[in-house]
Order: structure tokens, then sequence, then C-alpha cells
């Protein structure tokens, strides 16, 4: 495993998008430290700004991470990427398959029009995780992204497919306008989610609940699909089958009605 | 060679090349999931006329299941993928999806897709519901009791069919005694079925018949009612003779179900009024998998 570790303070934004993986795979330590970033208006080698150590395999660690470096693990497609540090916006951008996991914080865009592969933050993550890149109609659109602390606002905004497990609270308007997809809250939701929700799921803990008033309540029920979700991200981290144990039983809210919405609220009764 | 002084003629079983899928079907409890296996496996004796050969390999703990409920593994056979493919269609949308509290997975993760909930799916009248889950692709349709869960497709396998052995024995009881034996111990073995009733047939047939729309008549040569009419296959003192088809995904696994199923006849013995064991064959020139009873119990008994 190569470990890049960030050995300058930085004044201008470092874009990391052609470190991943697979770019360095084949690359001998010299070959790397030659690789050209953009820094500022500037192009520097990233031996300038990196100690490197380890030889090339299917693993990066880019470690001492600041808000700076952009990119990081923009359309990562295989191999794992290690970010140790806090990180600055669009962190996963188009993330296409592989791993990438975040030792320490992500702001804003976390997984940004995501397709697929697995996002991993082990600290908070900022507003519209898991939402589109600018310009964008919809969310990401596949991939599992887990967090493990506070997310910001509006997780899962357009959320087109995937899935977003969040062992923490999250901020107001969770699942806002949520096409499909999946969204787990453990903790406690911000006011306004499922705000114009068209499909989708968004699973919610009995605790913090409201229902919103545009949600019609269909009954109590057990969904096969709960176990096949709850062995799913088990495997990915074993300490969420407990947790995930009280939605063997759910009250199903069905919206949002205010749009003709047939999206889904998922609350634990188990 | 004999077992138990029963003769087992060196002869083998000729078997053809197949497509075949697994299904694990879930339901509340045991009872409804076999209810669901047994219903979709029905009428799948051959492909002669059933379109598939079709038959639970074997029942599913709990901890065993993608759900965490209660199952049952089946097998489904077929000569093609297009038969195949429909017969799954239409087997598990009349069999599996209106079984009360079933759900439906593949059985074989790897291999040619086939479809499942993905066509099934289009009952949900626009109110099914998809959902991701790493690679696997899972469909939410609403019905009476709930919802169906069901798994987007299954996969498809090479597979082979068409194993056998005959048991010939003084009476019919005797066959029939000495064929249940086998069927029990055969069915602990992953990854084989026995498609015919109880796993057992009694009608062996061969190609063709003297009437020319018929594609498949009675084995005459192995009718002990025929002896002396026709050039049986058949010692003087055979009364019945009973056969064991068997199907499965790979070539180890009808070697195993053959010789533990031969075993297990033989243990009634010649005093129990077995004969001998034979095979069915259209001396080699048909089928390319040719199961060598005398190689596969010699095998058999080295492991």
């Amino acid at each position: 495993m190569i470990v890049l570790t960030l050995n300058a303070a930085l004044d201008a934004p470092l874009e990391m998008s052609a470190i991943t993986p697979a770019a360095l795979a084949d690359l001998r330590p010299e070959a790397v430290k030659r690789l050209k970033l953009a820094y500022g208006r500037r192009v520097v080698a990233l031996g300038e700004l990196f100690k490197l150590r380890g030889t090339a395999d299917t693993s990066l660690t880019i470690a001492g991470i600041t808000p700076h470096l952009q990119g990081l693990g923009a359309q990562l497609r295989a191999g794992t990427l290690h970010l140790e540090g806090h990180c600055g916006d669009e962190v996963g951008r188009e993330m296409r398959g592989g791993e990438l996991i975040v030792h320490g914080s992500a702001r804003a865009h976390l997984g940004a029009g995501m397709r697929g592969g697995l996002l991993r933050v082990e600290g908070p993550a900022g507003d519209f995780v898991g939402g589109g890149i600018p310009g964008a109609t919809t969310g990401m659109k596949g991939g599992t992204i887990l967090i493990s602390r506070h997310a910001g606002a509006r997780a899962g905004d357009r959320m087109r497919r995937g899935l977003i497990a969040n062992s923490g609270n999250t901020g107001a308007e969770c699942a806002s306008q949520m096409v499909a997809g999946t969204i787990v809250v453990l903790g406690i939701p911000g006011a306004g989610y499922a705000t114009g929700m068209r499909r989708g799921s968004l699973l919610l803990n009995e605790a913090g609940f409201e229902a919103p008033e545009t949600f019609v309540n269909t009954g109590h029920y057990n969904l096969s699909f709960i176990a096949l979700l709850s062995n799913f991200l088990a495997e990915l981290k074993p300490t969420l089958r407990s947790r995930l144990r009280a939605f063997s039983a759910v009250a199903r809210w069905v919206g949002d009605r205010g749009c003709a919405g047939l999206g889904e609220i998922l609350v634990a009764k188990g | 060679m004999k077992i138990n002084g029963v003769l087992i003629e060196n002869t083998f079983a000729e078997a053809f090349p197949m497509k075949a899928t697994r299904l694990i079907i879930t339901a509340l409890n045991p009872t409804w999931a076999l209810n669901s296996a047994v219903a979709l496996t029905g009428f799948a004796t051959s492909v002669i006329a059933c379109g598939c050969e079709a038959g639970i390999e074997r029942v599913l703990k709990p901890s065993e299941t993608p759900d965490g409920r209660p199952g049952v593994s089946v097998l489904l056979f077929s000569m093609s993928t297009k038969e195949l493919t429909k017969q799954l269609q239409n087997r598990v949308g009349q069999c599996v999806l209106t079984s009360p509290t079933s759900a439906c997975f593949a059985g074989i993760t790897s291999g040619d897709p086939l479809p499942l909930g993905k066509t099934l799916r289009f009952f949900g009248d626009g109110y099914q519901i998809a959902k991701k889950f790493g690679a696997a692709r899972y469909w939410r349709i609403p019905v009476m009791d709930g919802e169906f869960l069901c798994q987007d497709v299954t996969y498809m396998t090479k597979a082979i069919g068409g194993g056998n052995f005959l048991i010939v024995a003084e009476t019919q009881g005797q066959a029939l005694r000495a064929s249940e034996r086998a069927i029990v111990a055969m069915r602990k073995v992953p990854e084989v079925i026995m498609p015919f009733p109880g796993g057992i047939v009694r009608s062996g047939s061969k190609v063709g018949s003297k009437y020319k729309t018929l594609p498949a008549s009675t084995n005459h040569r192995y009718c002990p009612t025929l002896k002396q009419v026709v050039d049986s296959a058949l010692p003087p003192a055979a009364g019945a003779v009973l056969e064991i088809v068997i199907d499965g995904l790979t070539v180890q696994a009808i070697d195993t179900a053959t010789a533990r199923g031969i075993r297990a006849a033989c243990t009634l013995g010649r005093r129990g009024g077995i004969l001998a064991i034979t095979a069915g064959n259209y001396g080699g020139s048909l089928g390319p998998y040719h199961f060598k009873l005398h190689e596969i119990l010699k095998r058999e008994r080295a492991r």
C-alpha cells in the first residue's frame, strides 16, 4: 500500500481527482512523485507536497488531508482509498466502484452523483450527502454510503438509487425530493424529512419520528426485505445488526401525497 | 460385481447436458415454504411433456436463507435457456407469488442471468418497489397479505439430466422397498433431484414408438409381463423393475447420488428379493455423459 502524507501547508486548492489506487497501481515510487497536480494556478509535482512511503497495490492512503484537497476519490472505480484528515467538498464525487474510507470528516456533497462502490465516513459529514453534482437533476444513482456520526441537511436529496445508512443524526430535510433508493437514519432526523419524496424508502427510529402531514399511515408490517438490508449492512458494519433489529416490525407511512408521491417512511416498531 | 448378493451389471447410464437453476423459497414457517415449493415443482417429472424437470433439493434452516426465514431449495432443469426462462416465470408466477408469505431468491450466484422478479414485478401494476443491496436487486411486489419479495434475476448453470439406475426385483413390493431406501439416501446428496413421483419411475421409456406421433414409449425390454414375448433384458425371476432418474448440477453430484442410491437399494440384498441393478442407455451414442456403475461404486468406496 502506498501512503501519501501531505507535508506542506496549502494556501490554494489542490486537485486530487487523478490520484486513485488504480492510477498508481503500476507506477514506481519515483514515477508517483513526478505526477503533476493542479495546485491553485500552478502545476506541481506530487513529490513536492507529499511524503511517499510503501509500494503500489490496490490500496492507497492519503494522510494529513485538509479541505484544500479537492476531488478526492472522484470517479473512483476500483481499489481501496483511505483518506485521513478533514476532507473538503465532493469527496467520492461520481464514484463508480471500489471502497473509499474517510477516517475523519467530510464537508458537503459527499458522494455527489455516486453510481457504485462503498463510501464510509467515520466522522461527521456535511450537507447533501448522496445528492447530485452541481447542475444535475438527480442525486446518487447507486452504491452505498455509511456514515458513523452526524450528517448535514438534505441527505439523499433527489436520490435516484443506492443506499445511505447513517448511524447518527441527520440535519433538516433528509430525503428531500427523493426519487428512489434507501436511506436509514438510526439517530434523530432533522425537521422536514421526506419533503417532496416521490419514491424510495426512509427508515427511521420511533424516537424523534413525527408523522409528516402529507404522509398516510398504511399500517404495521413485517417486511422481508428489511432482513436483507440488515444482513447487507451488518456485513459492512457488524454493530448495525443489533440496531436494525428494531425494524423487524415497522409502521409504514406513504407519501409525500402533496406531490402524489409513493415513497415510504418505515418507522421501527420491533 | 455384487453387493449383498445383488448383481451390479457392468453397464452405464447415459445422460445429457441440460440448463439448470436453483431457487430458494422462503415463508413464514416451514409448512408454507414447502407448500410453495411442492406447487412449483409439480408436474415437472420429464422434459418430454412438462417443459422442465424440477424437484426439491432440500429443506433449509432459517440461518441458511437470505431473509432468515424457513426455506426450501429447489432445482429446475430444462433443455434450453428459452424453455427454462419460460418455465421459471410461469411456475414462480403461479406457484410462489401466489403462496401466502412467500419470498423467492436466486440459489446460484453466478452464470447467465435468468429473469425472475425482473418480469414478475409487472404484477405490481406500478406499485412495485426495487431495492438494490450491493450487487443484488430485489423487487417488492404488493400483494394481499403484504409484499412478495423476489430477487431480480436468478442464474443459470450447465447441468446434467438423465442419470439413472434400475432396480430389478422379484416382486413389486421388494422393488418399491429398495427404491424407497435408495431415495432416502440420495436425498441427502446436494445438487441433485430425482424428479419423478417420490423420486421413483415405473414407466421407463425408450426413444420412439410404433406410433409415429409418440417421441417415447414403454421400455418393453424391462417390462416383466413381456418377458417371454420380446427380447427381454430381465432374468427369469424378475417380477418388477423400478428406475430412479437423477438430474444434477455436476457429474460429481450424480456420481455420489448414484453410488449411495445403489448401495442403499442393495441393503435388502438378494435374500430380500433384489436381483440386479442396471442402468438405462442408448448404446452410448446419444448422451455425452456416461455414468459407469462399476467405476462409480469403486470411486465412491475409495473416497
